[in-house]
């Protein structure tokens, strides 16, 4: 039977992406722990240097950071991941034919996974015990998500392949991340920056995938939601048609680079 | 010269160009291209790299039955060839038809996911390997058996020494028969006991399979295994005939030291 290139990527992803889970996890929890522990750190230390050293005001400010900072860790560390995905699988592409996708779309299952068990366990108990309790927003959340988990893709496919051509991309993008935490709204409000500053946060694509995620979990459930839907998801296809741009340009000369 | 036989057309490569971008060798990094752009704005928006020429002009018709080895010294285009044959890459200009599927290595001691076992590994590199096809759990189970690794078959894989490997990918990849099945210098990493009884095996799938385009520097391996032969040259096909001309053809035009003594 002669299957379609999508579905043969699909498949492969799946079976790579099972592996690679099972290699991660194998004999021991210290991969799933530890999976679990890096938000749980980042979270109880920026709880406490926010909260109670900065005292920012924010209602209800831990439901507020945990909307912001779980997805944030996800991206970040999901896109400086992927792009070493190529380049350090260098050997498998050159042995036999293997489109290049199937292994970006493995570590992104791979850490998307994660994000999702994350998601659940950290967050939950936050929303059940915040000051306003669980809100009806919360089963939109899934639909929330949508726009990051599409943009974080394209963006995460993008440096994967950049980094086969810019050796230094892993670098650039830890320089980044550490730049754009603060320049994105993920502790404070973007009610704190001045309006002379808002068009900046309003061309940072961070903000906008993680801001219908954090509304589905903030703020009562409402039609507000569907704008910032809607923007992140302009965002998340502009994104994605950029990153198949590059792809389709670079993905013959992959192999000599490699 | 050219050479073909009359049976049915299995894959056809017509008028295959390809071209590198000199700029791809020099692994600059995002940090020196922006120090480029500030310094050289206009040079870095509109400077066309340079080109370089791996493959010129390549035509030519698999037939089924072919057993086609590939000769030509290093950097002649035999393995950007395969590459582009397989599907790995896509020429500059020309056309590859193949109706069927196109099954190619190009290094056996690859491991997928070290820290899992060889066996493991066996069945992810069917999946991968075969691409469209359902290998049974009966055939990898049959090419492990003929491995021999026997209990190293669950120890993780990184464990392993190279010929290890190799007898592993070898022996996976001479499990079932291909449609058209690519090997480019593949036995140079197996030991030298494994070699002869995986070239045995080996011989089998290429007389099962439709057709194969085998790349060796050895001499013997081609004229055992193959029943005509292309010589590159430059980017170029500059003998297609039988093996023992076009050995004597290639050793004539100076290819003689890719043979060693012969």
């Amino acid at each position: 039977m002669k299957i379609s290139e999508l579905e043969l990527i699909l498949r492969q992803s799946y079976a790579f992406c099972l592996s690679s889970l099972k290699s991660r996890y194998r004999k021991t929890f210290a991969g799933f722990v530890w999976v679990l522990l890096n938000p749980v750190l980042m979270f109880g230390v920026q709880s406490v240097v926010f909260r109670k050293i900065l005292r920012i005001q924010v209602p209800d400010f831990y439901l507020f950071l945990v909307g912001g900072l779980v997805p944030w860790i996800f991206m970040s560390q999901t896109i400086s991941m992927s792009a070493s995905t190529l380049t350090s699988n260098s050997g498998i592409l050159k042995a036999f034919r293997l489109n290049p996708a199937v292994l970006v779309n493995s570590s992104y299952f791979d850490n998307l996974f994660n994000f999702l068990i994350a998601t659940l366990i950290i967050t939950g108990p936050i929303i059940v015990y915040s000051e306003i309790g669980p809100q009806w927003g919360v089963i939109l959340a899934p639909f929330a998500l949508l726009p990051l988990i599409v943009g974080c893709y394209a963006i995460s496919s993008f440096v994967a392949i950049l980094n086969v051509f810019y050796r230094d991309t892993s670098f650039v993008l830890n320089f980044f991340f550490s730049l754009f935490f603060f320049l994105t709204p993920i502790f404070y409000p973007i009610d704190f920056v001045p309006l002379e500053y808002r068009w900046f946060i309003e061309l940072n694509p961070f903000y906008h995938l993680i801001n219908p995620y954090r509304f589905a979990l903030y703020q009562p459930i409402s039609m507000d939601l569907l704008p910032l839907w809607l923007k992140a998801f302009a965002w998340a296809l502009g994104l994605s048609v950029i990153s198949a741009l590059y792809w389709r340009k670079k993905k013959n000369e992959l192999f000599i680079s490699i | 010269m050219n050479y073909s036989s009359q049976s049915e057309v299995i894959l056809s490569a017509k008028d295959i160009y390809f071209d590198y971008q000199l700029s791809l060798y020099q692994h600059s990094g995002l940090r020196d291209s922006f120090i480029n752009m500030l310094r050289n704005p206009w040079d870095f928006l509109l400077k066309k790299p340079d080109a370089l020429p791996v493959l010129r002009g390549i035509s030519f018709d698999l037939h089924k039955g072919d057993r086609l080895g590939l000769l030509g010294l290093n950097g002649a285009g035999k393995t950007t060839l395969c590459r582009i044959l397989s599907g790995m890459m896509t020429p500059s200009t020309g056309t590859i038809t193949c109706p069927g599927n196109v099954e190619a290595i190009f290094d056996v001691a690859t491991g997928i996911m070290p820290e899992l076992t060889g066996r493991e590994n066996a069945y992810l590199l069917a999946r991968l390997f075969y691409q469209t096809r359902d290998i049974s759990t009966e055939i990898v189970e049959e090419a492990l058996e003929f491995s021999e690794l026997s209990h190293f078959l669950d120890a993780p894989f990184k464990t392993y020494s190279k010929g290890m490997q190799a007898r592993l990918v070898l022996s996976l990849i001479s499990s079932s028969p291909s449609n058209v099945l690519i090997l480019d210098e593949v036995f140079d990493g197996a030991d030298l006991f494994f070699r002869e009884k995986i070239a045995k095996r080996m011989v089998k799938k290429i007389q099962d399979s439709n057709a194969v385009i085998f790349v060796s520097h050895g001499p013997e391996q081609v004229l055992e295994l193959c029943n005509r032969v292309l010589v590159l040259k430059n980017g170029v096909i500059e003998f297609d005939g039988p093996p023992q001309e076009a050995i004597q053809f290639y050793i004539q035009s100076g290819g003689s030291r890719s043979f060693g003594n012969l």
